[in-house]
């Protein structure tokens, strides 16, 4: 009823202002969240690097862009590649050495790889937070009295855009169908002549690239900086768990919520309270869907 | 017999010439701490004390280092605050119990400080800090000195420098607004703000507090623009935090007085992210500053040749600062022993430079380990470089009223 009352006092402006922010934000947090989601639902792999790729494609994106006076926008699919082919290197070299099964090793193990990354990039490229400035950068829109950054809003239709390409690849193409087989059941996907170790790898290459990608959005409107990734991760697992751990459709649906949840929250309860409210957001759904807002049967 | 005489002298020689090589190997050089945060969300925060610290150390050790103790040299132990209290207690733990240190150099962000600050006190290990929060000098503690100014004076001196500069220009300042995240530097900002606006007549018509990394500012700067204040706080610390505040205000068209409180607002990436224009008369108050002292200027030059940076703020000339003050206490005492550097410190007197050139010209601690002639400096963005303008009598121009 307080909730009612005090978006009632409030002007329709504001609202939608909100409504826009959470939309803009949930947005590149999906593409994060379906890099992770899409990992764990094939290859059963908690990954707590997700968001150093992120930080990787921010940087790889900072010094291309720099170096050949580009748009980091159109460095977006080499960066995911670049970044995507790190995964697979990753996958190849560690997390398949690892008994498969071992969930806790994993774990570790993409712990371990997450601070790695992190000390070596602060090592090797120092704290410094590097902005790519582009002339969107700092421009807003302004209909109906809102404001909307212009690169958020390019990096929210960029990943609404990959993600359509992501579900195509999901359900259209051979080894998307075989990482969907391979996630609902290994043993039978296997029985039919699917690589399961090839589609594992496959995936946290795809997983890891689409992380790479949500940085290279990113960079023009947040720092790159060897510790980004901590601002993110635990908004990444909340935006999968709700969503149903495991479905990519889930976890891009998650995230928008998330988004939402963080902005509209700011509008009734102190800002400080904002990922307070959203943890309890989270318990309450979890309370009642203890598989997610929308996990289904079938995990990719 | 006397051979055997003669061995037992040879023996006693010997074991004496021993303890004294040991004893000058010892005092051959002085092992000073220096804990920041060299990883996380504040390590360009910890960057820059670390050339501030190396150029002093480098500068002193130079000019033959600590004569009292035979021209020991100071040797920095740098250890990483990391991001979080926990890890930055963990740290202090680990350097104040490892080694013998005479003093340590504290660590940038407030809550860092003081959670550093209670194992120097209980290890005894003095500690020289910038930070701003107020409780470091509020506890009693005999082992924590503040050379700059802290979150409540700096409060209280903006706030009325501020009032005489409009009332200068015919304008008059009858309302503020709060806006920042929840750390420690920024709540005893506001705290002090909260205490010290309504005694000058001035409302507070906002209060928007964070907890960083702040999703989206535009909701922030809309409130702010609603509010309409005379002059805007800022309390925003990590470096995301403080561009976006300032995009959305652009964005929004909230021109209005805006002071920070910290060197995030006057890094070169600041000025990278929003460009010139959009930096333009936003403000931040200082500890330490580069004066129009010519130790300072000349410092600047050499800051410029040897990191390729135009300017830096009191990252860099407190810690710089600080290690002189260091050398002070130690040329005073004549011992690396850190209760009787302590002791030292507590007594100092300085009116010279080079502290003089950063830290106001008189430096001394009262009983609560306080700076008390420490002055507020306030910077602002003129022209795409921050400049110092207030005090007058250190001002390097005037401050600029935003148009």
């Amino acid at each position: 009823m307080a909730v009612v009352t005090g978006l009632l006092r409030m002007s329709l402006t504001t609202i939608l202002q909100a409504i826009a922010g959470g939309l803009l934000l949930g947005g590149v947090y999906a593409l994060l969240a379906a890099g992770l989601t899409l990992i764990f639902g094939v290859m059963r792999v908690i990954n707590f690097a997700q968001a150093e790729f992120m930080m990787l494609g921010m940087f790889a994106a900072y010094f291309l862009a720099t170096a050949l006076n580009l748009d980091p926008l159109l460095l977006t699919l080499p960066v995911g590649v670049g970044v995507g082919l790190v995964g697979l290197g990753v996958a190849l070299g560690l997390l398949e050495r690892v008994p498969r099964g071992d969930q806790n090793a994993q774990l570790i193990l993409t712990l371990g790889v997450s601070l790695i990354l992190q000390n070596l990039a602060l090592v090797a490229l120092g704290p410094t937070p590097r902005v790519v400035v582009r002339s969107y950068t700092n421009a807003y829109w302004s209909p109906a009295g809102l404001f909307i950054n212009h690169a958020r809003l390019y990096a929210c239709v960029a990943s609404l855009l990959i993600m359509g390409v992501l579900y195509l690849f999901l359900t259209r193409t051979w080894t998307g169908r075989a990482m969907r087989a391979t996630a609902d059941d290994p043993v039978s996907a296997g029985g039919v002549g699917i690589n399961v170790r090839r589609t594992h790898v496959i995936a946290f290459m795809v997983g890891s690239g689409l992380a790479g990608l949500a940085g290279t959005l990113m960079v023009t409107f947040i720092a790159a900086a060897p510790s980004i990734g901590n601002d993110f991760i635990v908004i990444i697992f909340l935006a999968v768990v709700l969503g149903g751990l495991g479905s990519v459709v889930g976890a891009t649906l998650g995230a928008f919520l998330v988004g939402l949840v963080q902005s509209l929250s700011g509008l009734l309860l102190p800002l400080q309270l904002q990922n307070v409210t959203l943890f309890i957001v989270f318990v309450a759904i979890l309370l009642v869907r203890p598989q997610g807002l929308f996990g289904f049967r079938q995990r990719v | 017999m006397i051979s055997k005489s003669v061995r037992i002298l040879a023996a006693g020689i010997t074991a004496a010439l021993t303890t004294w090589v040991a004893a000058a190997a010892a005092q051959s050089t002085v092992d000073v701490g220096l804990l920041g945060p060299f990883s996380g969300p504040w390590a360009e925060h910890g960057k820059l004390m670390r050339i501030g610290a190396d150029m002093a150390v480098e500068e002193i050790n130079r000019q033959g280092g600590i004569k009292a103790l035979g021209g020991a040299k100071i040797n920095l132990v740098v250890a990483d605050t990391g991001p979080s209290v926990e890890t930055a207690t963990n740290a202090a733990q680990r350097l104040l119990s490892g080694r013998k240190l005479s003093a340590f150099l504290c660590c940038f962000l407030s809550s860092f400080t003081l959670a550093a600050s209670e194992i120097g006190e209980r290890l005894q290990v003095p500690m020289l800090t910038f930070s701003y929060s107020d409780v470091l000098v509020e506890r009693g503690y005999k082992y924590t000195f503040r050379d700059s100014s802290g979150a409540d004076f700096q409060v209280r001196a903006a706030a009325e420098l501020l009032k005489r500069e409009a009332a200068k220009l015919g304008k008059t300042i009858h309302s503020a607004a709060l806006v920042g995240d929840n750390t420690a530097a920024s709540v005893a900002y506001f705290k002090s703000l909260g205490e010290v606006l309504p005694k000058s007549d001035v409302k507070i018509v906002l209060n928007r507090v964070w907890t960083p990394p702040l999703a989206d500012a535009i909701p922030v700067a809309l409130a702010t623009r609603d509010a309409n204040p005379d002059l805007v706080f800022l309390g925003a610390t990590t470096f995301d935090d403080s561009v976006g505040i300032m995009r959305a205000f652009n964005a929004t068209g909230v021109k209005k007085l805006a002071l920070g409180n910290g060197a995030q607002f006057v890094t070169p990436e600041f000025l990278d992210a929003l460009g010139p224009q959009q930096a333009e008369g936003v403000m931040t108050t200082q500890g330490t500053a580069i004066t129009k002292d010519p130790y300072a200027q000349d410092f600047l030059k050499r800051f410029r040749e040897r990191t390729g940076i135009r300017w830096t703020g009191h990252d860099t000339t407190s810690v710089y600062s600080e290690l002189w003050i260091l050398k002070d206490a130690l040329e005073k005492v004549g011992s690396a022993d850190a209760t009787k550097v302590r002791d030292a410190i507590a007594s100092i007197h300085i009116t010279t430079p080079p502290p003089t050139a950063f830290n106001g010209v008189d430096i001394k601690y009262d009983a609560h380990g306080q700076n008390p002639g420490a002055p507020t400096f306030i910077v602002q963005w003129q022209n795409g470089l921050p400049v110092l303008v207030a005090p007058g009598e250190f001002a390097i121009a005037p401050l600029k009223w935003p148009s």
